[in-house]
């Protein structure tokens, strides 16, 4: 059960495939993820729009990170936002010590702890005290990167050969370097590195220990080095040997045996996989990923407008044209179903003759046939008739006439159709959108049953009589009895003429039957397409018309607009 | 029957609440209007300072007492089936839904709409988070299981985790907190 809405991205808009047509299912969208391009007048959807960053934000602490420092964040947030290892939800922080004088009843003061709300986890399980209660991911980092040997270690390795990419290289030996120009050096260097990739021993300490040992294999051999004599050993701060990754050639040989498994190595404590659960017991806390508030743009290369700017500062549009302010809302609802016999005899084809004469016998028996209301999540019997209401409800200041068609699709359908529509009154007004309190009266008394209070302009208010009594009043209630007993005096009058043209206007929103046959032995989705075709008033009224001689034809300069679009109406699975 | 009902001067007890049996209240207990405590066949005695929430239901089918342990607090919604299979079936039988644990420890949070089987004996310091439906880890066996202390029942799947205790002090006082907040509040 739902209303889609068709987006023919850059080309001229045109009816789409039929429904049975896999391919034309990317086309449509609910209307709420739909914008609209003033300027080019068409429909853009998600797929078709530009999208570009306009700001970053945490979602749990809504601060808006300032770009320049997302990159060197790593996209997380960089305040004390964290997520739970075990639930992952955002965490709080908590006080667990006293101060003096607080007292025994609230704890407030260092350490502070990290509280899951939703699992109760802790960080003391992972033995994570704090400090202070504000910056907290900065005193992580630093706890962290101290117990990690890696970064210290590769700090004094860039350190130790630093000194030796910066100092000028010695004026290189003519008998040596003859061919050779002085960037020998440096693919000497790419050489050592290579070699020290190859090696794939985690830990920067054995690395280090690959190419001292490299150096000096280098120094006995003799090879054609610069500037290598110069470079003293580089002494490691931890050798491998001491950290145990003695093994670690027979543990890569080892895992060379496993074959077909891609070696990787998962650092401590990062989790970015989402599934399922991660019982690892010594698990920290993730920082939260930041995430984006994006611009769109219209993709039509002429035109490149903005369709949606976000408001860095707060949770509104700056710019936000969408489609739900320029097309009219299309909803289905209101399943009732003919009980006075479906099926007149076995319709085998769906032909449109057959189907106006079955159309005919119906609306002969409509006095004596019943209607069942259904709900629209009830399964679909096939040989079943069942009426529906689409409601259009209209986002425009001005009223707008609706005319609804079966669009003739540029391909035939792939399977013969299951359904027959028919859609009774094809043409119709729905009104404009006004705000709550310049309602008129004629409009609110019109279609309610004289139960609602409406108030007249004056201010006083109109008593709900039955149709038509009205005493004498001001000019707007005599209008008002006039169109009282000129829309039909009595209920049962308006009912039947209700239900004989079958449009119910109600504000800005008119609904209008629809009448679905489903052939008895048909099977699938109930899927079709409409065409809705809206027709508009503008005033051309742009400031840059002359004066004095327009000013005549100022009345007669009204234009219509119209604007077609076509909508994929999903009625639901049909089930024997 | 009429509703018997034995409370510490310092409760708080609502008017529009539907009590019956025979009922014990000790100190500082607070009963929200709208929340419902019925002693069907058996005596109910709760410890000091529980609160019970509107829309709570706690239920006492058996002719044992059942007692309910202090400091505890019974949140919006919350209630037990009687057995697990009326949580598919919440039409079935009962026309009251509510809590039947053979017993309550103490100091135990029933979160919103947390549900907790009756084969489930409640020990001290757990934690049913919102939503979340606890149920017997052996569905088939009618014996009672008791559940650890300081068992969390969390999520949409309901997982089970145990908590250290970190924070507890702090969320002892705000409940306190909460506690003297109620008794200003509701006389008004």
């Amino acid at each position: 059960m739902s209303v889609r809405y068709h987006c023919s991205h850059l080309a001229d808009p045109a009816p789409p495939l039929p429904p049975s047509y896999a391919s034309s299912s990317s086309s449509f969208n609910p209307l709420g993820e739909l914008y609209f391009c003033e300027e080019c007048d068409a429909v853009r959807c998600d797929l078709c729009c530009v999208s570009e960053i306009a700001s970053y934000f945490c979602p749990n602490c809504t601060f808006d990170v300032p770009s320049a420092n997302v990159r060197g964040d790593k996209n997380r947030c960089a305040r004390s936002c964290f997520s739970c290892p075990d639930c992952t939800t955002p965490l709080q922080v908590q006080a667990t010590g006293t101060t003096e004088d607080a007292g025994p009843s609230a704890p407030s003061g260092p350490p502070f702890i990290l509280i899951c709300p939703c699992c109760r986890w802790s960080s003391r399980e992972v033995a994570l005290e704090f400090e202070k209660s504000a910056g907290l991911a900065l005193q992580l980092q630093k706890l962290l990167s101290a117990k990690d040997p890696a970064q210290p270690e590769f700090d004094a390795l860039k350190d130790h050969l630093d000194t030796y990419i910066t100092s000028p290289a010695p004026a290189p030996t003519p008998a040596r370097s003859a061919s050779k120009h002085p960037t020998r050096h440096i693919s000497h260097l790419t050489q050592m590195a290579a070699k020290a990739l190859h090696r794939d021993v985690p830990g920067m300490a054995a690395a280090g220990a690959v190419a001292k040992s490299g150096l000096r294999r280098e120094m006995k051999g003799g090879g054609e080095r610069y500037g290598w004599d110069e470079l003293g050993e580089y002494g490691t701060k931890e050798s491998w040997r001491a950290r145990g990754l003695e093994r670690g050639d027979e543990d890569v040989e080892a895992m060379r045996r496993l074959g077909g498994i891609r070696m990787g190595v998962e650092p401590e404590g990062s989790s970015w996989y989402n599934d399922g659960k991660r019982r690892l017991t010594n698990r920290y806390p993730e920082r939260i990923p930041l995430q984006t508030k994006l611009t769109k743009r219209c993709p039509h290369p002429a035109c490149r407008h903005l369709l949606i700017q976000p408001d860095t500062k707060s949770t509104r549009f700056k710019i936000k044209m969408v489609a739900a302010n320029y097309l009219p809302v299309v909803e289905i609802g209101r399943r009732r179903r003919r009980i006075d016999g479906g099926g007149h005899g076995l319709m085998s084809t769906g032909s449109m003759e057959e189907a106006e004469v079955r159309r005919k016998e119906r609306r002969r028996l409509r006095g004596r046939g019943e209607e069942v209301d259904e709900d629209m999540g009830a399964p679909i019997r096939p040989g079943e008739v069942y009426t529906f209401q689409i409601a259009f409800t209209n986002p425009l200041y001005d009223p707008i006439q609706v005319r609804l068609t079966q669009p003739t699709a540029p391909l035939p359908a792939l399977l013969p159709a299951n359904h027959l529509i028919h859609i009774p009154t094809r043409d119709f007004i729905v009104n404009p959108l006004k705000d709550a309190w310049s309602y008129d009266d004629e409009e609110e008394y019109a279609d309610m049953e004289g139960t609602e209070m409406g108030t007249s302009e004056d201010g006083s208010s109109v008593l709900p009589s039955s149709r038509g009594t009205l005493g004498p009043a001001a000019g707007k209630r005599s209008r008002l009895s006039v169109l009282a007993t000129s829309s039909g005096g009595t209920l049962r009058d308006k009912e039947r003429r209700k239900r004989e043209s079958e449009v119910d206007k109600k504000g800005n929103c008119t609904k209008v039957g629809v009448e679905v046959e489903i052939l008895p032995g048909a099977t699938g989705e109930v899927v079709f397409d409409l065409e809705v075709r809206f027709t508009y008033r503008v005033d051309d009224t742009d400031g840059s018309k002359p004066k004095g001689a327009e000013k005549e034809t100022q009345k007669g300069k009204e234009e219509y607009k119209h604007f077609t679009f076509w909508a994929r109406v999903d009625l639901g699975c049909i089930s024997p | 029957s009429e509703p018997r009902i034995t409370a510490h001067s310092t409760c708080l007890i609502a008017q529009d609440t539907d009590l019956r049996g025979e009922i014990t209240l000790s100190q500082g207990c607070i009963v929200h209007p709208r929340a419902t405590i019925i002693a069907a066949s058996g005596p109910i005695i709760m410890d000091a300072g529980c609160v019970v929430e509107e829309n709570a239901v706690i239920l006492n089918r058996r002719k044992e007492v059942m007692r309910i342990g202090k400091g505890n607090q019974f949140m919006v919604g919350c209630r037990t089936s009687p057995s697990t299979a009326s949580i598919v079936h919440p039409t079935v039988r009962a026309k009251y839904v509510g809590v039947e644990a053979a017993s309550i420890g103490n100091h135990i949070t029933f979160k919103p709409k947390s549900k907790v089987s009756s084969q489930i004996a409640v020990s001290d310091y757990c934690t049913f988070g919102p939503g979340t439906v606890t149920l017997a880890s052996d569905p088939e066996s009618t014996a009672l299981e008791t559940l650890e202390p300081y068992t969390v029942v969390y999520g949409s799947l309901s997982e089970r985790r145990k908590w250290d205790g970190s924070a507890g002090e702090t969320e002892r006082a705000v409940k306190d907190k909460e506690r003297e907040y109620l008794r200003e509040i509701m006389p008004k």
